[in-house]
């Protein structure tokens, strides 16, 4: 006996909706849900609560064991091996070498670590990368700087991440345009929520001016790094880039992942992940495609299993593409589908790009963020830019009130949103609102003055481990090339695609 | 390779992995010791078997295994819930929003009803539901069939909603 949905009129069972969330239906189950699912309350109340029940769970986050756990286990992996009864004589005789030798090698090895990590230093006020609270800076203040703090041992850094999975680890990169537009792009990382950041450490990857981070949502010690020459606008082809590094061991080092195909490449996304696989979203040929996202042929790259990158579509079919996004019903796992932007029309895969469907009811909607909880999708009407909100998994679209001029929205986990006020102009303050859970009203809680700050640009919010904002980041989006308007110099608008705000939060 | 370069691998793949196993007992246990006590007992076993297991292209579902048995096993041996269930106030139920004693709440009540949940089910709920681990894998590991393993994750998501809601002050379950 199934047990049913209640106040369901077709009588649908909890397991047809189970499997839904699952993927697991078979293909007349799946097509009756989907028929049914945007005319009954009922059935979206039970996903909206499965979904709520989820993100309870993942919120739910044991205390930081890591380093005690680590002292029990290296002091077993010194113990030597509990030897068969026939070998005793003969370990007996080894053991006392075999530890003395174990233990000289263990030594070693943590003097030579101890040298490679960084140490945690603390902050004191200056330029470049700043925060501010997410909850209340004055607005309307000519002082931009009023509620933001400016990070002096990150003056280098020019774009900022937080992982999903563990929200009080962040990377920030960049360079220092004293040190030349040549030296080695930096990084540096922070374990306690941006806290304290860690020395910042070389990544041997030069002459690259400009660069933008991602980190895996479930894993915070894989972190994907676009680098260029400059943000946009560069012309030409080859020496600026882009490439793609990718760190496994917490940006201590990293690897290049070159692309199938190269040519005109002149600007991609942060990397997206779903279902372990990365994507990025990249211009693929040359000569006008200057403006990454906007022009040109574009295409969709994947990584399999950390494998290298390989081309899941035809570039001709993503002509015109403007933006990559994550699946709509379960942000922060990763479940399922990916939205592709290309010429008004939406197309989601859910098989890691091998195929690809149209989703007619988002033809003439920019899908802009994934909301916290997974249930709900933000997007943008192609005519008139007016924000719209699903929460029906993108079947029906309801108006969703923002400030004028916003240009970027971005959820936490706990279902708050901020968004970002931007007129384009040199001279307005810019003004970060925010909207609490279940509300309808916006509070203005940052301000950034183009006229104090002129290229400082709010990157990411950040939050604790109960999902609760902590805090805004700012970065100054120029280049250390001088040779580059600082006018085009923001971070593109479609680096939202990466939503580093959004529904990441997976321990 | 090396000793000392295989202990310098182990330790990165222990600071890669450690958080998503620590988290997946957390919640199979509730308890902070016991989390420690079977972390550590699952990354030692893949100590063992390092040269093999870093050859995976998905470590992390093999370390799940390890510590899902290690986990079931556990709960097994002490046969009643660990990390019992303390008294929940009535004042604690329905704090304002904005109270950051909320999200402690909250903490307590997702305890609570994990623990509520036989332990498979509570199993296939987090490795689903917090690890995305995909559905035939969940299968295998839980040595279960794909039907068997549907309708357990199923109840296991069904009793999850009624019996939070029933705890969250009686609320619609």
């Amino acid at each position: 006996m199934h047990d049913l949905v209640r106040h369901c009129t077709q009588n649908m069972s909890v397991d047809a909706l189970s499997g839904w969330r699952d993927d697991t239906l078979g293909p007349e189950v799946a097509e009756r849900v989907a028929t049914h699912l945007p005319t009954c309350r009922a059935c979206q109340a039970y996903l909206h609560e499965y979904e709520q029940d989820a993100l309870r769970l993942r919120r739910f986050t044991p205390p930081s064991l890591q380093a005690e756990a680590w002292q029990l286990i290296e002091r077993r992996m010194r113990q030597p091996p509990a030897p068969p009864p026939r070998l005793r004589v003969i370990f007996t005789r080894w053991s006392v070498p075999f530890v003395v030798l174990t233990l000289i090698v263990l030594f070693a090895l943590l003097l030579n670590n101890g040298g490679r990590r960084p140490s945690p230093v603390t902050q004191v006020p200056t330029t470049t990368v700043a925060h501010g609270t997410p909850n209340g800076a004055p607005t309307g203040t000519p002082n931009a700087r009023q509620g933001w703090t400016d990070i002096p041992a990150l003056s280098f850094g020019k774009s900022v991440a937080f992982a999903a999975s563990d929200p009080q680890t962040g990377y920030v990169c960049g360079n220092n345009p004293a040190a030349g537009a040549t030296a080695s792009l930096q990084i540096a990382a922070t374990h306690d929520g941006g806290r304290t950041w860690g020395q910042p450490l070389t990544s041997g990857i030069a002459n690259q001016a400009a660069c933008r981070l991602a980190v895996n949502p479930s894993d915070p010690q894989e972190v994907a790094m676009n680098v260029s020459a400059c943000w946009e606008g560069c012309s030409g082809s080859g020496q600026y880039g882009p490439d793609l590094y990718r760190s496994f061991d917490g940006g201590r080092t990293w690897q290049p992942s070159t692309f199938p195909t190269s040519g005109g490449n002149v600007g991609i996304s942060a990397p997206v992940w779903a279902k372990g696989a990365m994507f990025v979203y990249t211009t693929t040929t040359g000569a006008n495609s200057v403006v990454p996202f906007q022009r040109g042929a574009h295409s969709v790259a994947v990584s399999l299993n950390n494998g290298p990158l390989g081309w899941v579509n035809d570039a001709t079919m993503f002509a015109g593409m403007s933006d990559l996004s994550v699946e709509i019903t379960n942000a922060f796992t990763y479940n399922g589908a990916y939205f592709v932007q290309v010429n008004g029309a939406t197309f989601k895969t859910t098989d890691y790009g091998a195929t690809w469907s149209r989703l007619a009811s988002v033809d003439t909607i920019v899908i802009t963020a994934v909301a916290a909880d997974g249930s709900t999708l933000l997007g943008q009407h192609t005519a008139d830019h007016q924000y719209i909100r699903s929460v029906d998994g993108g079947v029906s679209w309801t108006p969703f009130a923002v400030p004028p001029n916003t240009t970027r929205i971005v959820t936490t986990p706990n279902g708050t949103y901020y968004v970002w006020q931007d007129d384009a102009s040199a001279t307005t303050p810019k003004t970060i609102y925010r909207q609490t859970p279940g509300g309808t009203t916006w509070t203005p809680v940052a301000v950034i003055d183009p006229l104090q700050r002129p290229t400082l640009t709010w990157a990411v919010v950040s939050w604790d481990a109960h999902g609760q904002p902590q805090h805004l980041w700012a970065t100054e989006a120029t280049e250390a090339t001088s040779a580059v308007s600082v006018a085009s110099s923001h971070i593109p608008a479609s680096a939202s695609g990466y939503l580093p705000g959004i529904a990441q939060h997976a321990p | 390779m090396t000793a000392q370069s295989q202990a310098e691998s182990f330790e990165s793949f222990f600071r890669r992995y450690q958080a998503q196993v620590s988290g997946y007992l957390w919640r199979m246990t509730c308890n902070e010791q016991i989390v420690l006590d079977l972390c550590q007992e699952t990354f030692f076993r893949a100590w063992q078997h390092f040269e093999q297991i870093r050859t995976y292209p998905h470590p992390a579902s093999w370390l799940f295994r390890v510590a899902t048995n290690l986990a079931l096993q556990d709960i097994r041996r002490r046969s009643s819930p660990v990390g019992a269930a303390t008294p929940f106030a009535d004042d604690e139920r329905d704090p304002a929003a904005s109270d950051p004693g909320r999200r402690v709440a909250e903490s307590e009540l997702v305890r609570q009803t994990l623990l509520a949940l036989p332990p498979k089910q509570r199993a296939l709920l987090v490795l689903r539901e917090v690890y995305d681990v995909p559905f035939e894998e969940l299968a295998e590991m839980m040595e279960m069939s794909a039907s068997a393993t549907r309708m357990a994750l199923s109840r296991a998501r069904e009793q999850f909603r009624q019996i939070y809601r029933r705890k969250d002050g009686g609320k619609d379950a």
